[in-house]
């Protein structure tokens, strides 16, 4: 069974091998983003398959902790990749076979629904980041909030407070709403940043199809006092770059997303905020970042 | 000595700053930036087998100074270089 997506403008295709044990009910979060089956080119295919095997793991090129989850990364001769992914627990969830561009794929799942949801949700967040790598196109790790019809993104390691932060706007400024809390795509398109929810949300169900020009990116950093300025160039490629889902060492995918990053800074400003988790925090980011 | 496989310099909105892709450079996470005449070095010398006189060259070339400010002005560059782990 095939089912189209589209997300951030572009669209991909997920295909469940027939007599298997997936379909899309393992992805609900993915449902606000389908659209009807064509043959149009699209920017991946991913086939479901939970009885695909590899042939070769390649050479490993590391084990990265995504936010308690581990990926082991094999490379092979030929460019393409193999992806180990285990949840919080340890447990082999999915393995994933990716051609050199990420735009085939196969992945078998493994375990309960959970750990299948997880796992192909894992499987699609990294075959979408790198096979649009190259399109001005960014899967980032933020919480945005949308106000007069701007997103607003705050960037952080996990722990910063983000979803803190973005839950104080939806609670002292009126209007606001929440559109993306963990991983949505952001977008250089038509001369602009585009941010678009996305069906990745980490905690926080948030899965929503819409789309926002970026207003401005904020970093935080807890502190005992608020304090917001703009950053400097440097400070603002050293915020943006690490909080994009990128593979360093694949040259297509670092130097495509490093040009992202340059035209999203050329457009967009950012902000350093140090901040307490409380309203004044909240009223000082509202009035220097929006316009 | 030559500048390590991997390692671009960008222009990053007006910055000049260090990107390094690559397997051997997976360790790399710093954002390191050059001022003008430093890039114009590394422009100058990346890609080939250089020497201290061959940066030394590139400034006397495209810079007023002398000799001795230019030569004393790239052992520092090249030091800073080889700490931050640039050089092969």
């Amino acid at each position: 069974m095939k089912k189209q997506y589209r997300v951030g403008r572009l669209p991909y295709r997920v295909i469940f091998a027939e007599g298997g044990k997936n379909d899309e009910r393992i992805i609900p979060s993915s449902a606000p983003f389908e659209v009807p089956v064509d043959d149009a080119p699209v920017l991946f295919e991913l086939t479901v398959d939970d009885t695909f095997r590899s042939k070769e793991w390649g050479e490993e090129v590391g084990q990265f902790d995504c936010g308690g989850n581990n990926h082991g990364v094999y490379l092979r001769k030929d460019g393409s990749y193999e992806i180990h992914i285990t949840d919080f627990l340890g447990r082999q969830a999915c393995l994933l076979e990716a051609s050199a561009d990420f735009s085939r794929g196969t992945v078998a799942l493994n375990g309960n629904l959970t750990m299948r949801t997880f796992g192909l949700n894992n499987a699609l967040m990294m075959m979408y980041a790198f096979a649009a790598a190259d399109q001005d196109t960014l899967l980032m790790h933020a919480s945005v909030v949308r106000e007069k019809g701007r997103g607003y993104l705050f960037l952080g390691v996990s722990g910063t407070g983000k979803s803190t932060h973005t839950g104080n706007w939806l609670k002292y400024i009126p209007g606001t709403d929440l559109m993306n809390d963990d991983n949505p795509v952001v977008r250089f398109v038509d001369g602009q940043g585009v941010v678009f929810g996305s069906p990745w949300s980490g905690k926080t169900p948030c899965y929503r199809n819409i789309e926002a020009p970026i207003g401005a990116f904020v970093q935080l950093k807890q502190a005992p006092y608020n304090k917001i300025r703009r950053q400097t160039v440097v400070e603002a490629f050293a915020s943006l770059l690490p909080s994009c889902s990128v593979m360093k060492w694949d040259k297509r995918i670092y130097g495509g997303i490093t040009t992202g990053v340059t035209h999203i800074m050329e457009h967009v400003p950012t902000f350093y905020l140090e901040n307490l988790p409380d309203e004044a925090a909240v009223r000082l980011s509202h009035d220097t970042i929006t316009l | 000595m030559k500048i390590k496989e991997g390692f671009e310099l960008r222009d990053i909105c007006g910055e000049n700053i260090v990107i390094g892709h690559g397997l051997e450079n997976i360790d790399f996470t710093k954002v390191i930036s050059m001022n003008e005449s430093a890039a114009d070095v590394w422009h100058g010398v990346e890609g080939k087998d250089f020497t201290l006189d061959d940066m030394v060259k590139v400034l006397t070339d495209n810079y007023e100074v002398d000799e001795e400010t230019a030569r004393r002005d790239c052992e520092k560059l090249l030091a800073d270089w080889r700490e931050a782990g640039f050089l092969a």
